[in-house]
């Protein structure tokens, strides 16, 4: 049992939640900080989008809505969207990100935080969020779709 | 002043080959690429001059392999940013010249996208070509300067 | 009822010499074709570093180790940090067994490298379903 951590094992795939952050359904965390709230992509999300090449960080000053696209990882796969699970301002982004984008890969919920949002309304957005406990049914519940639905890949050349 | 350096070409003992040493990780693309990266260097460009060594008999605490690295410069050259072959190279205490990673050269040159693991695809080739390019650069560099560390 | 599902394979995938490439595309052939569904790669390098997810994974499920000469690094590892191989391939032994020569070069194969890849892919796949069936049977 990890204190900080709500953990699924698949095969060698450790997926981890991390207590005590609220949830957006898209895969986003929320840190709530004095007047901002800190956001960032869940350790579901980066392991399913792969080793993060590329961060398209948001602006500062920028307004964004609920649901919106703040931000975009490239990753060797597929480029990754990110939306935001809040509605406000964005008042700072972390910017080590573009020297080091692996941080989102190699610690999601602390130094490779996304942004921080001055929300407008956070009791209002507070029914888009749930709990680290909730997420963490969910996140579940993803990981086996996605294994029921996986199909067999092909070797490229024929031996 | 071309037979003296013949003569010199000639007597240069084994310790001015360096060791270029890929993570070789089976789970990625960035694996192959290194490997590919590799034996483009060891193979092509600077045959003669590099040679490779299997990193996980490096691990596996191999004696002659370990003595190698100790005693010959090494470029490690790791698909991810988990950095297989560099860590392991510091924790042999090797001469570690150089080190490199896929996944910077693929932040550099966002129009290829490599996909296959198993035999590397167009992209995946020419990533590894400039990769292979860019350390063949790095062992020029350090032939000039002769250092040896 | 002990069922067994998924096979941890370990590939030493050696780059000197041409069995540690075709220790590498087999295990891939496994992965990708013959038993997508059960098959698990532990990237050695990883797994050497100290890796949780690899270690526990190689601790807790059956593994089967794929090495291209008698140093047996995957092998080695494999027993040195999480526990004992279900089985032990070492390719040089088997092309030795079944005549195949030449399959060089070590960096793309030729046909006799390709051919030695498939044979050595069944020969996993098939330890793998024996591994299942002492795991249905216990």
């Amino acid at each position: 049992m990890n204190e900080d951590f709500y953990q699924e094992s698949v095969d060698k795939f450790i997926f981890k939640v991390k207590k005590g952050l609220l949830y957006g359904e898209n895969d986003v965390w929320v840190r709530t900080q004095g007047d901002g709230s800190l956001i960032g992509v869940t350790d579901f999300l980066q392991r399913r989008g792969g080793d993060v090449v590329l961060v398209n960080l948001p602006q500062k000053g920028n307004i964004v809505r609920w649901g919106d696209e703040i931000s975009s990882l490239e990753t060797i796969k597929a480029i990754v969207t990110v939306t935001s699970p809040l509605n406000g301002i964005i008042v700072d982004v972390n910017s080590a990100l573009n020297d080091k984008p692996e941080l989102i890969n190699e610690d999601p919920y602390n130094h490779g935080w996304l942004a921080v949002v001055s929300p407008s309304n956070f009791e209002e957005d507070r029914q888009h969020l749930m709990s680290a406990e909730k997420y963490f049914e969910l996140m579940k519940s993803r990981i086996q779709d996605e294994i029921a639905r996986s199909g067999r890949k092909e070797v490229q050349r024929s031996v | 002043m071309k037979s003296q350096e013949a003569a010199e070409r000639r007597s240069r003992d084994l310790s001015d080959i360096v060791l270029i040493i890929p993570c070789s990780g089976i789970g990625k693309a960035f694996g192959s690429i290194s490997r590919e990266a590799t034996y483009c260097v060891v193979e092509d460009m600077k045959k003669g001059e590099t040679d490779t060594l299997c990193l996980s008999s490096l691990v596996m605490g191999d004696e002659d392999a370990i003595r190698s690295v100790k005693s010959h410069r090494c470029i490690a050259v790791d698909g991810c940013p988990n950095e297989c072959s560099k860590k392991n190279l510091q924790l042999l205490d090797a001469k570690l010249a150089a080190n490199y990673r896929v996944v910077d050269v693929l932040r550099e040159n966002r129009t290829l996208k490599p996909n296959a693991i198993t035999f590397l695809d167009e992209d995946g080739l020419k990533l590894a070509r400039i990769l292979a390019e860019r350390i063949t650069s790095k062992i020029d560099e350090l032939s000039e300067r002769g250092t040896v560390r | 009822m002990n069922a067994v599902s998924k096979i941890g394979v370990v590939s030493c995938s050696g780059e000197c010499c041409t069995e540690g490439t075709i220790s590498r595309i087999a295990t891939r052939i496994v992965l990708e074709k013959l038993r997508p569904d059960n098959t698990v790669t532990i990237c050695l390098p990883l797994f050497s570093i100290g890796e949780q997810g690899e270690r526990m994974f190689a601790k807790f499920f059956p593994t089967i180790a794929v090495d291209g000469c008698d140093k047996k690094c995957a092998k080695n590892a494999i027993e040195k940090y999480s526990g004992k191989t279900a089985r032990s391939i070492v390719i040089s032994d088997l092309l030795k067994n079944w005549n195949i020569k030449d399959p060089s070069p070590r960096r793309q194969l030729n046909k006799n490298g390709l051919e030695a890849a498939a044979k050595v892919a069944e020969e996993i796949a098939v330890s793998m379903d024996a591994i299942f069936k002492r795991g249905r049977q216990s």
